[in-house]
């Protein structure tokens, strides 16, 4: 049987190494999109509370009340990112791990993303959905592909203005 | 409301390909890449110009197949491009091979057939000058009845 462990993503941003790895950190609220499947509210934040001691929250200013998505793992500017993701539904000790890059390209950066750990729960894991395995590694391979498309247009967004900027 | 057709195309070694449409046609790739835990590429988008292509590699279990395993594709790509000398030799370098040369054409386009290694074929196409129907039923001559 194959894996379905993890799902892979990537893209190429037209940014370097370093604003690349700026924007996905400290600009995700800008980028993360909003909606059901991405926030419990909407009035949530996602914010990195940055450094290698850092984690990846979920803020409820409604609420006033912060949901630890996970601990970042690896905290590597213009390098790598590694944090925890632990989902609504996740119980007790139960964990996955997301792992960024950013690699130096022509013209930019080339953003790979890997979420792995996902055999670590069970089958009949509600945050599956009822999908088979390979089925929901598929569905969160998309959910990945639309944040990391939304990442991409804010940096060079962000890319875009700070050259006018300076003209 | 918007309609547009997006091919969505089938290729054994899609990430090969991805690169060979880049080098080949100077294709880009502005979307996410999706692969597969078994290391296919489930999805991916290239950009021609103003348009667009989807690829993934073959599912045999959708019956997502490509070319080298259907025999054939039933569908072609045209390029229609400023300078279709220039696209043709980089194609070629790239590994495309001719299928049909490029040569002008009575219709007024200078246009010819190319194979990429993975199967699909691309009509490499510009466009030279106008040409009336009188004028290419004159070029044609009695061969063909064009109106």
């Amino acid at each position: 049987m194959i894996s379905a462990d993890s799902a892979h993503v990537s893209i190429d941003v037209a940014v370097d190494p370093a604003t690349a790895f700026a924007v996905f950190t400290e600009e995700i609220d800008v980028w993360w999109k909003r909606g059901r499947a991405y926030r419990t509210s909407d009035n949530s934040s996602i914010l990195f509370e940055p450094g290698p001691e850092g984690r990846l929250v979920e803020v409820r200013s409604d609420k006033g009340s912060t949901r630890e998505i996970g601990a970042v793992l690896v905290w590597e500017p213009a390098h790598r990112l590694v944090f925890e993701w632990k989902g609504v539904a996740f119980r007790g000790e139960e964990v996955t791990e997301v792992d960024v890059t950013f690699t130096r390209i022509e013209g930019g950066t080339q953003v790979a993303l890997r979420h792995r750990g996902w055999d670590s729960l069970p089958a009949d894991h509600p945050v599956r959905h009822g999908l088979e395995p390979a089925d929901f590694i598929r569905l969160m391979g998309r959910f990945w592909a639309g944040l990391l498309v939304s990442a991409k247009a804010c940096a060079e967004r962000q890319s875009n203005d700070s050259q006018e900027h300076r003209q | 409301m918007t309609t547009r057709v997006t091919p969505y195309i089938a290729v054994k070694g899609a990430a090969e390909a991805i690169e060979f449409y880049k080098q080949a046609f100077g294709a880009t790739e502005p979307g996410a890449r999706i692969t597969e835990p078994d290391g296919r590429i489930g999805h991916a988008e290239l950009v021609f110009g103003d348009s667009h292509i989807y690829l993934a590699d073959e599912y045999p279990e959708i019956d997502a197949l490509g070319p080298e395993s259907l025999g054939g594709a039933g569908v072609r790509f045209v390029l229609n491009v400023d300078d279709a000398d220039a696209l043709w030799e980089q194609a070629v370098a790239a590994g495309a091979t001719a299928v049909r040369p490029l040569e002008d054409q009575f219709y007024g386009e200078r246009s010819g057939m190319l194979a990429d290694p993975f199967g699909h074929r691309w009509m490499v196409s510009m466009t030279l000058e106008e040409v009336s129907p009188e004028e290419m039923q004159e070029r044609v001559g009695d061969r063909y009845k064009i109106t």
